[in-house]
């Protein structure tokens, strides 16, 4: 795991692409997981005259070169993507994320943490689409509900991998959360399964 | 009175820009004495220091009022923004990172000048925050 308790990790001068040390796979793996800025340095090889360079991702993103480039040497850590010569290339579209043993505690504060991340995205600027709402309903509903939107998330991803590359415009991100406000019971009656 | 002490009051009266003559007319201390303790000459009554310390912002029964609450255990009344830091202190760094993400998100499009100025200093603070480790090769 990640030092939950200090921001004083050795850097080094990586605005100019110089590295101090490697990234170790636990640390690669846990970012992989959860921060949503590595999943925009991965996608971007997949725009349209995508360079798998830190500054033109960075210039294509709002994001740091600082972060990009740790993205990319922990995506390059976790065998996503590889170096050469000509810069950093993709070489495997999908990563398996271990999960198993994950709490559904840990699974609701991980959802959590990345939706905040997609959600900050949100602004005038932003091109999307969103929809909210609070109804009362039973959970059969809402389980139909999930099972519907999960569907069409991946077959939208799997339309999306069958574009050609200048047909994809940008990286987009999304999130799903349906929740019930009212404690369940612990008889199990009314008990959530989603 | 302890060196110490007497150079604390000299400090905060030269950091909250007020001369032993304004300290005098505050605290209804003379001149003369307070000269005479400012400069290590002789002591204050307890009186007298405890207006002198309050008229610098060192408020007495607060201070107080804070040990006789951790005699009692009932822990340091700390502020709002004291405990945010702590809880962000112990948060791993992506969370972190995301909180002050969060803050930045939410005053965005603030125009007024004193959040601008303090969500700089969010953004600085979020560059440091460091998600990965490095190993030296």
């Amino acid at each position: 795991m990640l030092n939950s308790t200090s921001n004083a990790i050795s850097s080094g001068a990586l605005t100019a692409g110089i590295t101090t040390g490697s990234i170790s796979y636990a640390d690669a793996l846990e970012n992989y997981r959860k921060n949503t800025d590595w999943w925009i340095v991965f996608d971007t090889f997949d725009l349209n005259n995508a360079k798998g360079s830190a500054l033109w991702i960075s210039s294509k993103t709002a994001l740091g070169v600082e972060t990009v480039t740790e993205a990319l040497e922990g995506l390059t850590v976790l065998g996503l993507l590889v170096k050469s010569v000509n810069g950093f290339e993709k070489v495997k579209q999908n990563f398996n994320i271990p999960n198993e043993g994950q709490t559904k505690n840990q699974k609701m504060q991980d959802h959590a943490l990345i939706s905040r991340q997609i959600l900050n995205h949100l602004g005038e600027d932003t091109r999307g689409a969103v929809r909210h709402m609070g109804f009362a309903s039973n959970i059969d509903i809402v389980t139909e509900l999930y099972h519907k939107i999960d569907h069409l998330i991946l077959e939208a991803q799997e339309k999306s991998r069958a574009l050609r590359k200048e047909e994809i415009d940008n990286v987009y991100l999304t999130t799903y959360t349906s929740i019930n406000t009212i404690p369940t019971l612990k008889d199990g009656k009314g008990e959530s399964h989603v | 009175m302890e060196l110490e002490t007497v150079k604390l009051i000299n400090t905060l009266m030269s950091l909250r820009k007020i001369k032993p003559a304004e300290l005098a007319k505050r605290t209804n201390v003379s001149k003369a004495s307070l000269s005479k303790f400012l400069n290590q000459k002789s002591d204050l009554r307890a009186e007298a220091l405890i207006k002198i310390l309050s008229a610098l912002g060192t408020d007495f029964d607060s201070i107080m009022m804070t040990e006789i609450n951790n005699a009692l255990g009932q822990g340091k009344q700390e502020s709002i923004g004291e405990d945010i830091r702590f809880l962000m202190e112990n948060a791993d760094p992506i969370t972190r990172k995301t909180i002050a993400d969060t803050l930045i998100a939410s005053f965005k499009s603030e125009k007024n000048h004193e959040i601008k100025s303090r969500l700089q200093r969010v953004r600085r603070f979020k560059e440091t925050i460091k998600t990965v480790r490095r190993v030296p090769c």
